[in-house]
């Protein structure tokens, strides 16, 4: 009988349990994330709300420590840290996958571009795979709005850089 | 011998009974624990399946470590209504968000996703580059915390590799100085801690990581990617907010992960990881989510299209 009770109690836990986890608040609709009016309180009752600080000039914000402004060869060598081990980036990969981009959307002009590498490394971000046979007559026309002074170029489609987050 | 049959299927029956509500236990746990993450990013960052491409950064913030991102970067971010900090001088970084919140009130930063390097789970790590005398800085979680509570900050998603390793108690408020880890090269824009008063049980900035630590990776697109549409909506919002578009982006998966709402996305807050992770995403995987990140902008950008013909057409 105890049994029973307790299996009928664990039995509403259990419910209240999945009650719980469907319980959320719901997406909020166009207007609040436009206007984030249920989560931006006016100024002045922000101002109520959170004393904003000086970070330079509150005493109790965390030091900074440890700063070194410069370091040479030898303080490299002391923390076991080479230059090989810098340039040798492990972190940054250039790796080319063999791809097919079809953009419909461009003007009659544009064509497949079909792009078929190998595998590169590089530490340098702008590097562009030095065996990338490429076909693209996109006639689409650079905006006044995008930086014409990057040295992009369309083989950014094929050619995906990676970067690892270590 | 009748009541013995009468016991033995009391027994049989209650073992039953108990068989099955173990188990429901479980099922209401698993889908607790996805419907968690779920409503975790909804808090942090809500209206995202909402908004308009130009709103879809709204109360959002960025910070980028120099080596992880692209020429002009943060103007694409800006364009989609985020504000973007890029800096490998955390001090810097810390004092644009404390502007940035002053100077905009209605779009204040109430949430930062951090795109910077977790140094292999030994402290949050912004850099130029590599090279050892390059401006490069470090901090600790509490210390963020600590910081940017008083800003309005209330969460913090941390995308950087083994970023759950970044919790644990022996460097959460403290980093080592000497983890023996070549990836802790040294900090030329200096080291940030909390300080003995901060109280972890009662800040009320929530810190968020992936639910698996692991190493994440930022991938690089090109504006060209996206169809001429989505272009077209991308370079009106940069008009309406004077920035000039660059040609490349970069994004971390995690990023992407959040901004499509993938259901395979699992968050946690809280919870330290000792054991370090190498596992990354593969090639294929990368770019399946990268051309996933193009169909949604390319939605996004659609719908807000047929929303705005709609309303001219009712209008008239």
């Amino acid at each position: 009988m105890k049994t029973s009770k307790l299996l009928i109690a664990l039995s509403i836990f259990c419910l209240m349990l999945g009650a719980c986890a469907s319980t959320n608040d719901d997406e909020p609709s166009l207007s609040d994330s436009q206007t984030n009016g249920d989560q931006i309180p006016s100024a002045a009752a922000r101002q109520d709300d959170i004393a904003y600080t000086d970070i330079s000039r509150n005493p109790e914000v965390p030091k900074i420590v440890d700063v070194t402004t410069t370091v040479d060869a030898s303080t490299a060598e002391q923390t076991g840290i080479t230059n090989d081990a810098m340039t040798s980036s492990s972190t940054v990969d250039s790796t080319t996958v063999e791809s097919t981009t079809v953009d419909s959307t461009l003007t009659p002009q544009s064509t497949t571009t079909t792009t078929t590498t190998q595998s590169t490394t590089s530490s340098n971000l702008n590097n562009t795979p030095s065996t990338t046979s490429t076909t693209n007559t996109d006639s689409m026309t650079s905006s006044s709005t995008t930086d014409d002074t990057d040295t992009t170029d369309d083989t950014e489609t094929a050619s995906r850089t990676r970067m690892r987050k270590d | 011998m009748r009541s013995f049959d009468v016991v033995s299927n009391l027994e049989r029956e209650t073992h039953m009974k108990r068989t099955a509500l173990i188990l429901t236990l479980l099922v209401a746990l698993t889908a607790s624990a996805a419907e968690e993450s779920s409503a975790l990013l909804r808090r942090a960052w809500p209206g995202t399946s909402a908004a308009n491409l130009e709103n879809v950064g709204a109360g959002i913030g960025i910070v980028f470590t120099p080596d992880l991102s692209v020429k002009n970067n943060c103007r694409f971010y800006e364009a989609l209504g985020f504000a973007c900090f890029e800096s490998a001088d955390w001090l810097q970084i810390l004092a644009d968000i404390h502007s940035y919140n002053l100077n905009h009130p209605g779009r204040r930063v109430r949430t930062l996703v951090l795109e910077t390097h977790g140094t292999n789970g030994h402290g949050l790590k912004v850099q130029k580059s590599k090279k050892p005398s390059d401006d490069r800085s470090y901090i600790s979680v509490a210390a963020l915390q600590e910081i940017l509570e008083p800003v309005g900050v209330r969460y913090i998603i941390i995308s950087a590799c083994n970023s759950g390793r970044l919790l644990r108690p022996e460097i959460y408020r403290k980093l080592n100085r000497e983890p023996g880890d070549k990836l802790f090269l040294a900090p030329t824009r200096g080291i940030i801690d909390a300080t003995e008063d901060f109280d972890p049980k009662r800040t009320t900035v929530t810190v968020i990581t992936p639910g698996t630590s692991a190493i994440e990776t930022t991938l690089v697109g090109s504006l060209h990617e996206l169809a001429t549409p989505t272009r077209e909506a991308i370079e009106d919002a940069a008009k309406k907010r004077d920035v000039k578009l660059p040609k490349q982006f970069a994004i971390s998966e995690m990023l992407i992960r959040m901004m499509i709402r993938d259901p395979k996305l699992e968050l946690r807050t809280g919870q330290s990881v000792e054991e370090l992770s190498k596992v990354q995403t593969s090639v294929a995987d990368s770019e399946k989510l990268f051309k996933t990140f193009i169909t949604h902008l390319d939605f996004v950008a659609a719908r807000h299209s047929r929303g705005s013909s709609a309303v001219a057409a009712a209008s008239r």
